[in-house]
């Protein structure tokens, strides 16, 4: 036994050791929105190499559901354990900048390396003058749409429409010759509306944020069209209610002929209904009389109660370099932020499917794509959206006129609008 | 010292309580009187948070649904016992029917809200498509109110009818089988004997379901939460629009305002609830 002693004190005194060095690194703890257990490889190996690179930082990856994010966030910054490094949506930044819990972002980094995003994206991450993120994936819109019903509608590519306009008519018209519904869009719940909206040329909001702009004529005009077509039968009755997610199960369902949706969904398609995969085509998203497109980005927040915000920074910047990007967009069928990574020929070379031609749809549309609602930036963005959801649900339902129901919630928004800033 | 002894082993039970229940209770009731976020300072607003309820039309709103929801309990009930009542005595049958009738029970709510969902689906449902073979119009069970209300109820009574069901069986199992077995030999039929002697015997099983149906339906927030997402908020219950303004808006005082008028307005009617049954 005694022979064994000095083996077990030098083991012993190694473990203590290697002990020891962990407890000395930092530790940045970094939060993802619902990327595991899907993308676990790809995030193993990126902190893997960081870590490599980087021996006094260790990195604690934490994945949590996209659903619950802000309230998890919210609960973690009450309790004083938030993390150092967080993946927010862009719609959740004016939430959490306004209250102080998002870091200025540009005092961390170097000026000159801001250079390497899309204009358009960065400017998401812009928050009352302030830096408070850096853009990581992002996504636009295409229109998905299944040939075979619209062979059967007596319809072929030409019909596709272009604009908004035409997608009304598209709607309406394929339902008169088939009885069913030609397309699903989100008009109450979780509404498209303001995006079409700004496409067509008309704000919903003022640029200093003080009044509602949706309830002039135009956008009386223009709302109508959705609201008769749901009312007249056109749009399926859920139109109103369902969530955002609803898009694609009614078109991978076969319910509908036609969805504006991101690429990202096209792989959903191709796994959950392979039959009206293989009778998908991609073309451009439907646009308004400004031509303007839609971006929706996923950015990075250092959190202002970091102990280590210059670390925490600088390991975003190894997440969202070029290099690191393509290789994730190749995982997850979105875009990078980068745009340097937008020339790689993943996104400029079609292979000849169908996921390759609706990446160069949508990585076209990427370099002129923007947050168009301006209102995402209010810090009472959600409740702002509710109530214009809500008008529109009510004048669908028929309890009011249109021009009545943007009416009240315009005054809604005001009163909001008045008091946040006076 | 020998009277001290239960309450000894009540103590681990109570300090339980006092830590997870107690305290939470009385630092919602003092956050009722704040205005708070969770980021920066709080600040002490009396009763601010009530005074805003009062004139809040959508607190009016999801507390009447919540009170409309115990329409529900007495249905419940109903079903719960007769469905208990049948699969009572006949062992062989009555086992497997019994799973059958918990298994709603034990079907994760988000699932079941899915499922609803898509049986609700106004053109392509299966609940319109049985109407229509009746030529009867559909219904609006998803978007119209107070419909969307009913559709809750239905949920609720598809969910909640196997479990009461065992709380009954569990009722009934005390009943002496001599009082029955007397009754039957005096004459009375299946159904004499089941109004003028099960069920008086079931009263104690019978309040018990009814306050926890009732203050579970008041409470109601996972089934509306998963069925009408986007229903208006005025549209849905207060539970619902607890956790909105807490957890979506981050106004916890108001939330906490909340939570003290529906705690108050559970435990008057729950109350309420028990006095009436018990004095017939």
């Amino acid at each position: 036994m005694r022979a064994y002693l000095p083996a077990l004190f030098a083991a012993l005194g190694l473990l203590l050791s290697t002990c020891s060095k962990e407890d000395q690194r930092v530790e940045i703890e970094f939060w993802t929105l619902q990327l595991s257990p899907t993308f676990d490889s790809y995030f193993h190996s990126l902190i893997k190499e960081y870590e490599g690179s980087h021996p006094a930082i260790k990195i604690k990856w934490v994945d949590i559901p996209y659903d619950v994010a802000s309230q998890k966030l919210l609960a973690s910054v009450a309790s004083g354990s938030a993390p150092d490094l967080v993946n927010l949506s862009g719609d959740f930044l004016a939430s959490f900048a306004h209250k102080n819990a998002l870091a200025e972002i540009s005092t961390l980094v170097q000026q000159d390396t801001l250079r390497m995003f899309f204009p358009h994206a960065l400017e998401i991450c812009r928050q009352g003058g302030k830096l408070v993120a850096l853009p990581w994936y992002l996504n636009t819109y295409v229109l998905m749409y299944n040939t075979e019903l619209l062979r059967q509608a007596g319809m072929g590519e030409r019909d596709v429409p272009r604009t908004f306009s035409e997608l009304v008519a598209f709607a309406r018209r394929y339902k008169e010759k088939t009885g069913r519904f030609g397309l699903f869009w989100n008009i109450g719940k979780d509404s498209y509306l303001p995006i079409m909206l700004e496409s067509e040329g008309v704000p919903m909001i003022d640029a200093e944020m003080t009044r509602a702009l949706f309830d002039g004529s135009r956008s009386v005009a223009l709302i109508s069209q959705w609201v008769d077509l749901y009312r007249q039968g056109f749009l399926q009755r859920e139109s109103i209610v369902n969530p955002g997610s609803a898009i694609i199960e009614a078109y991978q369902s076969g319910q509908v002929a036609m969805v504006l949706t991101g690429p990202v969904f096209l792989n959903r398609v191709k796994v959950n209904a392979p039959a009206i995969f293989r009778r998908t085509d991609i073309a451009p998203s439907p646009v308004g009389s400004t031509s303007r497109q839609e971006l929706a980005a996923m950015v990075l927040s250092v959190m202002s109660s970091s102990d280590h915000p210059k670390e925490a920074a600088e390991f975003a910047m190894f997440v969202l370099d070029a290099r690191n990007q393509i290789a994730f967009s190749k995982f997850t069928t979105t875009y990078p932020s980068v745009v340097r990574a937008l020339s790689d020929p993943y996104f400029t070379v079609n292979d000849g499917t169908l996921e390759s031609k609706a990446r160069i749809v949508g990585a076209s549309t990427l370099p002129v794509a923007e947050q168009l609602s301006g209102y995402k930036k209010h810090p009472e963005y959600f409740r702002l959206h509710e109530m214009f959801c809500e008008a529109v649900q009510s004048a669908c339902l028929g309890r009011m006129s249109t021009k009545e129901a943007l009416a009240n919630a315009a005054r809604e928004w005001n009163a909001i609008l008045q008091k946040k800033n006076h | 010292m020998k009277a001290a002894v239960p309450y000894l082993f009540l103590l681990p039970a109570l300090l339980f309580l006092a830590l997870f229940a107690l305290l939470p209770m009385g630092q919602i009731f003092y956050y009722s009187l704040l205005n708070y976020s969770a980021f920066g300072p709080s600040e002490f607003v009396g009763a601010g948070n009530f005074v805003r309820l009062v004139n809040d039309g959508n607190f009016w709103w999801t507390l009447a649904n919540s009170f409309l929801l115990v329409l529900v309990t007495p249905v419940i009930m109903v079903v719960a016992l007769s469905l208990a009542l049948l699969v009572r005595r006949e062992v062989r049958i009555g086992k497997p029917f019994r799973l059958l009738f918990f298994l709603p029970v034990i079907t994760p709510i988000v699932i079941v809200g899915i499922i609803w969902r898509w049986i609700f689906a106004e053109e392509i449902g299966m609940l319109n498509y049985l109407l229509s073979l009746f030529s009867l119009p559909p219904v609006h069970w998803l978007t119209d109110y107070p419909t969307t209300t009913v559709s809750i109820m239905i949920v609720t009574l598809w969910r909640g009818a196997g479990y009461y069901m065992m709380v009954f069986l569990a009722g009934l199992a005390v009943i002496p089988r001599e009082v029955e077995e007397a009754s039957m030999i005096d004459g009375a039929g299946w159904l004499q004997q089941t109004v003028h002697i099960t069920i008086p015997l079931l009263k104690p099983t019978l309040t018990l379901v009814f306050v926890v149906s009732s203050t579970a339906a008041i409470k109601m927030f996972t089934e509306v939460y998963t069925i009408i997402p986007g229903a208006p908020i005025a549209n849905k219950t207060l539970v619902v629009y607890l956790y909105q303004q807490a957890f979506e808006r981050f106004d916890f005082g108001y939330g906490s305002a909340i939570a003290v008028v529906l705690f108050l307005l559970t435990i008057a009617f729950s109350y309420a609830n028990v006095r009436l049954m018990e004095s017939r």
